[in-house]
């Protein structure tokens, strides 16, 4: 098909994505236009940037906002190499092995995505006290691992078991043992599926608030998704830098996005059903 | 669910992929790879369900044990007027929520998948990918900033158009705060139910397409006509995961209505955790999980039901 055909096929959808576009993207161009703003130019042009900038507003709202960067940070990326190493181990085994029970143990793992998340945050709650776990690392990263391996078993199992079984056999002729086939075999095939999973779980530990804000008293260690409604609380009253913690807020997985984007593109759409 | 990258890797080829192996490998080993897992399950989710289930029997202060009152807790729940009104409430906006997600979601991939060209093919479905990695907090407090009554977007935009006289207080008033929970992010193309939609399209088989086209099937009908019911399974996983998330929905009452106007936008989820960690009532606040939960169930249930009525899609 030429291109001037295919546009005319294509310009009324055109149109149409562009409208919803539009839509979707004013509300978060108009937060990064208003945050070079003071007050005073904010009330007198509402939606249009105005000289002078005022990069300032980023210079006050960084000190709160890049401590609570570094908080998520500090409990995600455990949370990530976690989740990753306990669902691929358990999903291999699932996948690779028989044994007895086997079914009913991931049926009985696969009913927990069924169990409202919020229910179990109190007696969680009643736990970590016990432990004396409040305002501690493993008090945030373990429950949430133990949120994020039920799907990451899951759906590590449903990868390892496309791995064909020949591949196994060879190495384990040549004198490969249980772990080296594990670790030599099936984890540099498996990492499409563990880049998915690492994605979806850095989305979940960096958006979770409730957790956070039940486990966590000491707000310098609040995560950013807690971090910036308690920043934007405080300095309700100034618009400009209000809206620089909303952007500050945002771009660490912008930056992380913009260098993963294929990968973290693929990993969301890889063609889930039921 | 399963991975429809993978078509054989079902249930079907694994019994003859694994046996051979099988008979080699000490029972040890599996287990070995499973205790992690296991050992934080039960911690972290087995047993404080089980806990949480009893504990809405008991009048519970953590970190005091709970005490055995029997179904106290319950009857209290059901005379408790803000607690009703949360049902109502979350039903309300678990349907327009989800009507919105799910139809917004197909009618954007529908619009993507439909373009001739690739490229733009690939442009299209990052536009609407960015968005998602916009923190959830964020996006609830830019929009806070699109319904504010002073300085808000929506007021500025209606007000400069002419449509409206006076701003309005939309997360204020009772009658427009759910409605405004529920626009949260319009036109809400942009998520999982977009991409999960756009990628189920572009793995059903062109030749169904090209045949209905030579057959003068119009491009609308074949959305309805065959897009539509091929594409049930992700479309029901979309929906299951949607009416889920809404009924426990917490974020948006949390951040920018905390519950009000007076208790309009109060969701069970939300009010879990007021009665819970604002008044310490942890025994009421596990049987508002409980009920939550089983409303879950139900729920899920009753959409797999419906799913696999009937279904020519999937062996039974």
């Amino acid at each position: 098909m030429s291109k001037s055909s295919a546009w005319r096929r294509d310009w009324p959808l055109m149109l149409a994505l562009l409208i919803l576009a539009i839509i979707t993207y004013v509300p978060f161009v108009f937060t990064v236009i208003n945050s070079f703003k003071v007050n005073a130019q904010f009330f007198q042009q509402f939606w249009l940037p105005t000289t002078p900038l005022h990069p300032e507003n980023y210079a006050r709202a960084w000190p709160a906002m890049g401590r609570a960067i570094l908080n998520s940070f500090s409990y995600s990326i455990p949370t990530l190499i976690l989740t990753l190493g306990i669902s691929g181990l358990a999903g291999y085994a699932f996948a690779r092995y028989r044994f007895p029970g086997r079914n009913l143990l991931f049926i009985s793992i696969l009913a927990l995505i069924m169990i409202p998340g919020i229910l179990l945050v109190i007696p969680m709650f009643s736990v970590i006290i016990t432990l004396d776990w409040d305002d501690t690392l493993q008090g945030v990263v373990l429950p949430w691992v133990s949120v994020e391996i039920v799907f990451g078993t899951f759906l590590m199992r449903t990868f390892f078991e496309t791995l064909p079984r020949e591949y196994f056999e060879a190495a384990r002729l040549d004198g490969a043992g249980e772990f080296t086939l594990l670790t030599r075999i099936a984890v540099p095939l498996a990492i499409p599926a563990f880049s998915t999973l690492a994605i979806l779980d850095l989305l979940f530990s960096w958006n979770d608030i409730i957790w956070p804000l039940v486990a966590i008293f000491d707000s310098e260690r609040l995560p950013v998704s807690i971090g910036v409604l308690s920043f934007a609380g405080a300095w309700s009253t100034d618009y400009g830098v209000t809206f620089a913690s909303y952007v500050i807020a945002s771009l660490p997985l912008i930056i992380i996005f913009a260098f993963t984007s294929r990968r973290f593109m693929d990993g969301l759409s890889g063609g889930l059903s039921i | 669910m399963t991975q429809q990258s993978q078509p054989t890797a079902g249930a079907k080829t694994e019994p003859s992929r694994w046996k051979m192996s099988s008979g080699f490998v000490p029972i040890y080993v599996p287990i070995l790879f499973l205790i992690p897992a296991l050992l934080l399950l039960l911690s972290f989710r087995y047993i404080p369900a089980v806990s949480a289930i009893y504990h809405s029997f008991t009048y519970w202060n953590i970190p005091e044990p709970g005490e055995f009152i029997g179904l106290q807790n319950y009857q209290a729940l059901v005379d408790d007027p803000v607690f009703i009104k949360s049902l109502g409430n979350i039903l309300k906006y678990m349907v327009g929520r989800t009507a919105l997600v799910l139809v917004m979601a197909f009618v954007g991939a529908e619009l993507v998948y439909n373009l001739t060209s690739d490229r733009w093919r690939n442009i299209w479905r990052m536009v609407f990918t960015i968005p998602m990695v916009i923190p959830i907090t964020v996006n609830l407090l830019v929009w806070q900033q699109v319904y504010a009554g002073r300085q808000g977007m929506l007021n500025e935009f209606l007000t400069g158009i002419g449509a409206m006289a006076r701003p309005y207080p939309w997360l204020g008033r009772p009658d427009s705060a759910l409605p405004a929970l529920i626009f949260i992010g319009f036109p809400a193309v942009a998520g999982f139910g977009f991409l999960i939609i756009l990628a189920a399209l572009q793995n059903l088989s062109s030749e169904v397409n090209d045949a209905a086209l030579i057959d003068g099937c119009s491009r609308l009908r074949r959305v309805f006509a065959i897009d539509l019911p091929a594409i049930r399974g992700p479309l029901a996983l979309i929906l299951i995961l949607s009416l889920n998330q809404g009924m426990q929905e917490f974020a948006p009452m949390l951040v920018m209505t905390q519950g009000g106007p007076i208790n309009t936008t109060m969701s069970p989820a939300y009010y879990l955790y007021i009665q819970g960690f604002t008044y310490g009532k942890h025994g009421y606040a596990s049987a508002i999980g409980a009920v939550l939960m089983l409303m879950t169930l139900a729920l899920s249930m009753f959409i797999l039901r419906m799913r696999y009525r009937r279904a020519y899609d999937v062996e039974v």
